[in-house]
């Protein structure tokens, strides 16, 4: 096979279901504190060896503060109620699993979709949530829309890192937000 | 005092400054010599195991005493000789030659510490 | 050359190196008491103006001051730098092999094994007694446990005819093992011979090209003072070329101690007026690189435009159908690709208002230590600064990496920094992605060959020790290969030697020994991982030895998830369902081994 299976999404009609995915997994997590950032990027998809200029795969990641990160909350409560939502939805959980680091324990909860979108929440020294796209073809960027972030994160502060696709600026809009809140949460935890 | 420009000088602060400047040539002689020996030492069994860092170390030991120290002391010992020479008659530097101290040597320096520099060729 | 054999070797006393280094310094440091009193006591004391005035006494003073500096320089240069350094260096090389050998040949001898051949080519073989032991049916206990059968205790028992039976596998067993031991050996004392070698080197070149002394009062003095003072204001940059051109003999530690001994000025000037000594030079700080490179890829691409429109005006006046017409557009369109590889880089690394990036996902500024145009052109990239990072990771791209396209092994990079921050918070981490090598352009023929991973040994070598030098004491180093980037590493780390606390082998087709301890990193610092379906993994052996995945090979493994292009995994590493070889890469890399 020379080329990546057909995808069900272009680059540019991934964002839209991946920060769907996003939001639909913030609803689902009891007490959510808010994220304190919001990252959109991309890497690269490879065949053979050869980077694939055809080719993308988008990842978002949602983090939460430092102090979030740390709380039993993230990082066990969110595990088992992520587990059970995403299980309930049809999602296949291909990693499960607990990381013994140094001073800490750490967890892998990977999910994926029929569409190909991953869902990821890796509960680090920061803990993600991170949505990737798989391979997708590549878009124009003037074809990338804004997508609301969810969390709590307002759009188009500096906490929503996703200024290189909007060079001209981020379209005036309401977050998707559970609540109202702050640009971000790290100065006041 | 007479001499090629208009001097100011105090002969007594000359010779101090000339036995701090033999003090050194001595000093860094003596230390240098004492590197050099362990220098030697350390090379002989690097050579016997087949290094090749014995041979260089030996080589850069004996060129560091000779080349750069012993050419520091050198230095050192010529401008001491030549502010000896220049205490007493005002030369020129270009007009200097270490026969010009080796007539004062004996006199002025009896207890200089590093007996026979005096005698080094004009460089 | 180097001719220690391993005995010569395991016997040699290193304390008493690493002593006379010390004894060294501890000279320098009585020496500079002395060129202390020349000025204090002698130039501003005894000799000073109050005392001794004229234009006579001022070029005394000068002679002094110009004898202390001289000297200075030489204890800095010499006597530190040099002869110090060069032991130091040598005696902690030297120990670190011996006590590779002190593991390695009880080994050798427990198993009845024996050393031959000459010093760099040691082979291990089994001795005839275990030649003998196999063939009478009576393998040694460890052979059987090897093999899977019980010791023959009996004549023609069963377990006798077992052993007839496994003979085939007792020999290759065997075999396999002794080769094993011997690529270890030949990696230490490669090791070992480089070292000493590269200590040798600085020594010589330093007695080969000194600087010049001041001349001595007397004859002729004020016309060789000139010349003198005329060398002097060239002696830094005739340094720093010697340096630059590779032929000063000094190690990536020599140079940094030299940067650091140059004054603001004479570093400044360095930079604006010689980039070409500064940029590509490991030992010399990361923040000094990145201005320098900066300057000359700038430099580059306005030449490359200049070179264009010449070109495109030869163009102009030549028949099309002509010859010369072909030969002049196919320059032209190599200087265009190289513009465009390079103008790529370049927007990379710098923003819109003409200041260094930040990188999409980890915020860390990208610092530029190198770029060629030369072969399929290389990039050296760091994301983040790893002279103040606690973790630096450098990434070693594999086969088909070029300049052009080089965005794409940046963003890894930036990725795998992005990973270690969620890893280790509030460490300062970096990532450099090293192509500072001519890579295979093909899976076939090219990177079957080990010749790409050889040619790079040595400038690996060397990027390691330069991250060493100008980083913090401490500092986490991780070596990571992805495919033929981890044969890169595999060469280095066993024919010269590589500063890496941590080796990542990615996807890799063998690295060119058959076991882990040859590497001369910690056995258990060293990781691999090839996803299941990677057929990366089907390399032959012959190629570049035990796949370092295998359980003979030594090390750990940790697992990569296949990717969704699942008829070639080779490359989806840092892909979506590959999470969890990032994870374990950023907790390698950030010191968090995962336990």
């Amino acid at each position: 096979m020379d080329i990546p299976p057909p995808s069900t999404y272009t680059q540019a009609e991934a964002y839209a279901p991946m920060e769907a995915a996003a939001a639909e997994a913030v609803a689902a997590l009891p007490d959510f504190p808010g994220f304190e950032w919001r990252l959109w990027s991309e890497l690269p998809c490879s065949h053979n060896g050869v980077i694939d200029p055809n080719y993308v795969e988008v990842e978002i990641e949602y983090r939460f503060t430092l102090p979030d990160s740390g709380t039993p909350l993230v990082r066990q409560t969110y595990v088992e109620v992520l587990r059970e939502f995403w299980s309930g939805l049809g999602y296949q959980i291909l990693r499960d699993e607990p990381v013994h680091v140094p001073d800490r324990l750490d967890h892998n909860l990977y999910a994926r979709r029929e569409d190909g979108i991953g869902l990821w929440y890796w509960v680090a020294g920061y803990t993600v949530l991170r949505i990737q796209s798989g391979a997708v073809p590549i878009s124009d960027p003037a074809d990338i829309e804004y997508v609301p972030p969810s969390g709590g994160i307002r759009p188009g502060s500096k906490y929503d890192k996703v200024g290189k696709y909007f060079p001209e600026g981020i379209p005036e809009q309401e977050a998707v937000a559970p609540f109202e809140s702050p640009d971000s949460y790290e100065d006041s935890l | 005092m007479a001499g090629a420009d208009v001097f100011a000088m105090d002969p007594d602060e000359v010779h101090k400054s000339v036995e701090i400047l033999f003090e050194i040539e001595a000093e860094v002689d003596r230390a240098t010599a004492a590197v050099a020996d362990a220098n030697a030492a350390a090379s002989g069994p690097l050579t016997a195991a087949g290094t090749a860092l014995g041979p260089a170390l030996e080589a850069a030991g004996e060129w560091w005493r000779v080349q750069r120290a012993g050419g520091f002391c050198g230095l050192v010992g010529n401008t001491g000789e030549y502010l000896a020479a220049c205490a007493q008659e005002a030369v020129e530097v270009d007009d200097y030659n270490s026969g010009t101290f080796a007539s004062l040597a004996g006199e002025l320096y009896p207890d200089r510490p590093n007996a026979g520099a005096s005698s080094r060729p004009d460089w | 050359m180097s001719e220690m054999t391993w005995q010569q070797l395991r016997d040699l006393d290193c304390g008493a190196v690493r002593a006379l280094g010390d004894s060294w310094k501890t000279y320098v440091d009585g020496m500079l008491d002395h060129t202390a009193r020349l000025r204090t006591d002698v130039i501003e004391g005894h000799l000073g103006v109050e005392n001794y005035e004229s234009d006579t006494a001022t070029q005394v003073r000068e002679q002094i001051g110009l004898t202390a500096d001289r000297f200075e320089d030489d204890l800095s240069d010499y006597a530190t730098t040099r002869i110090a350094t060069s032991l130091h260096e040598a005696a902690d090389a030297f120990e670190a092999e011996q006590g590779e050998l002190k593991e390695l040949v009880p080994l050798i001898e427990s198993h009845d094994f024996d050393i031959e051949g000459p010093q760099s080519e040691y082979d291990v073989n089994l001795s005839g007694g275990l030649h003998q032991a196999i063939l009478t049916l009576n393998p040694p206990q460890w052979l059987c446990d090897m093999v899977g059968i019980k010791k023959p205790d009996g004549f023609w028992d069963w377990d006798t005819l077992k052993s007839l039976f496994s003979s085939v596998d007792l020999y290759g067993t065997a075999i396999g093992l002794a080769g094993q031991y011997q690529d270890w050996l030949r990696a230490v004392m490669a090791r070992a011979h480089d070292a000493d070698d590269d200590a040798a080197a600085a020594l010589k070149e330093m007695r080969e090209n000194p600087s010049g002394l001041p001349p001595h009062l007397g004859a002729t003095y004020d016309d060789l003072i000139d010349d003198y003072k005329d060398a002097l204001s060239s002696e830094v940059a005739d340094e720093a070329r010697a340096i630059a051109d590779g032929t000063s003999g000094m190690s990536p530690e020599q140079v940094n101690q030299w940067w650091e001994g140059l004054s603001d000025a004479e570093r400044e000037a360095l930079i604006a007026e010689h980039p070409e000594w500064v940029g590509p030079v490991d030992g010399i700080p990361t923040e000094a690189r990145d201005t320098a490179n900066r300057t000359l890829l700038d430099n580059r691409i306005d030449s490359l435009d200049d070179q264009i429109a010449a070109k495109e005006r030869t163009l102009a006046g030549l028949d099309p159908e002509s010859d010369a017409y072909e030969r002049v557009k196919q320059d032209l369109d190599n200087l265009k690709g190289d513009r465009k590889d390079l103008s790529e880089l370049q927007a990379i690394i710098t923003d819109e208002d003409g200041n260094p990036a930040m990188s999409d996902k980890a915020g860390e500024q990208h610092y530029l230590l190198g770029f060629d145009t030369e072969g399929s052109g290389q990039a050296i990239v760091a994301v983040g600064n790893p002279d103040t990072a606690d973790h630096v990771n450098t990434l070693v791209p594999g086969t088909t990496t070029a300049l052009a396209g080089i965005g794409g092994s940046i963003n890894r990079a930036d990725t795998m920094s992005l990973d270690a921050q969620n890893a280790a918070p509030g460490d300062a981490n970096a990532t450099v992605m090293w192509l500072g090598y001519d890579a295979p352009d093909t899976i076939f023929p090219e990177a079957m060959q080990k010749r790409w991973a050889d040619g790079a040994a040595e400038d690996l070598e060397n990027f390691t020790r330069g991250l060493t030098a100008t980083g913090q004491e401490g500092a986490n180093h991780t070596l990571t290969g992805h495919s033929y980037g981890t044969t890169v590493i595999g060469h280095a780390a066993t024919q010269r030697g590589v500063d890496a606390d941590n080796l990542v082998f990615v996807a890799s087709p063998g690295v060119g020994t058959d076991t882990a301890s040859a590497l001369g990193v910690d056995e258990q610092n060293v990781w691999a991982t090839t996803n299941s379906l990677d057929p990366i993994q089907l390399t032959p052996e012959f190629l570049h030895g035990n796949n370092p995945i295998d359980d003979d090979f030594g090390g750990n493994t940790f697992h990569s998830d296949t990717g969704a292009w699942n008829d070639n995994n080779h490359s989806t590493y840092w892909q979506d369902t590959n999470q969890v070889g990032r994870d374990s890469i950023a907790y390698i890399a950030t010191g968090n081994r995962p336990q």
